[in-house]
């Protein structure tokens, strides 16, 4: 009975009350700050991917052909190591070869996950995988004789 | 209301409001300038990717033939327009104040303005209007 009364004191005292307000509210902030710092980098990340593409598109616009190995060089120049699984396709009509025609159109599709890790524990990381997909198209400015 | 803003009961949860205002208002910064940039960007490439194709297009071919490189400025000038009227989409207006175009050496260059939307101006936010200059020169003999 004493036990009890004693909690039931403990629990309607008023001391202290500010420290655990202060200690709710720092965990809440902190994990509202993590989770925008996250989608912030996500979003980077996406304008990253879409650069990439971008410059892609520009190359092979330029060339008026599309060489892969050219265009994997210039993927990794720009930084793509710091997204997971970065494939880039090309759906094009060639002329000849990998060339194509002046102002005919081709597509490039960009996809890569950027992982954000949430919690880890020893060895094994809690994490989520979030898709990036950048799709734009382009026209060649080569005439090909 | 002297007394209220001496009180201190709460002032963790205004100050994570504030926080979270402020970083809520940072997010929306990045995600509209950095749609802005990517627009801008996409329209200048495009605007330039015009300019190339029109004065590539338009060298003629019995010139050409023997190493000498002249551009059909009039097909040029046409072209140019029909190109960025088909490939810009609908969200941008695009103004061209001028196009000039030389035979010899194969050159175009156009200078005007483009207007696009926002990623908010859907509530309220002024759509961008920015200039642009590009130029294009062909050199190519082969």
């Amino acid at each position: 009975m004493t036990a009890k009364m004693k909690l039931h004191g403990y629990l309607r005292s008023k001391k202290g009350d500010s420290a655990v307000e202060f200690i709710m509210t720092a965990a809440m902030l902190v994990l509202t700050f993590a989770m925008l710092i996250s989608a912030m980098i996500y979003v980077t990340q996406y304008y990253s991917a879409s650069y990439i593409c971008r410059r892609v598109v520009r190359t092979i616009e330029t060339t008026g052909e599309y060489d892969e190995a050219t265009v994997l060089a210039l993927a990794d120049d720009l930084g793509s190591d710091a997204l997971d699984d970065l494939s880039i396709q090309i759906d094009a009509t060639y002329c000849s070869g990998r060339r194509i025609q002046l102002r005919d159109e081709f597509r490039v599709m960009l996809t890569a996950e950027y992982r954000i890790t949430i919690m880890q524990f020893g060895q094994r990381p809690i994490y989520v995988d979030l898709p990036i997909q950048i799709r734009l198209s382009g026209r060649s400015e080569v005439y090909w004789k | 209301m002297k007394k209220l803003l001496k009180d201190r009961t709460g002032s963790a949860s205004i100050m994570f409001f504030g926080f979270l205002f402020l970083l809520l208002l940072m997010t929306f910064l990045i995600i509209e300038m950095g749609a802005t940039m990517e627009n801008h960007d996409y329209a200048v490439s495009v605007l330039q990717r015009a300019c190339n194709s029109a004065v590539e297009a338009n060298i003629m071919d019995e010139y050409r033939a023997d190493r000498v490189l002249m551009l059909d400025a009039r097909g040029a000038d046409e072209d140019f327009r029909s190109f960025v009227q088909n490939d810009l989409p609908s969200k941008y207006r695009v103004v061209i104040n001028t196009v000039s175009c030389t035979a010899s050496p194969p050159s175009m260059t156009a200078t005007g303005t483009m207007t696009f939307p926002t990623i908010f101006s859907q509530y309220g936010f002024e759509e961008i209007t920015v200039s642009f200059k590009v130029k294009s020169t062909n050199y190519d003999l082969d």
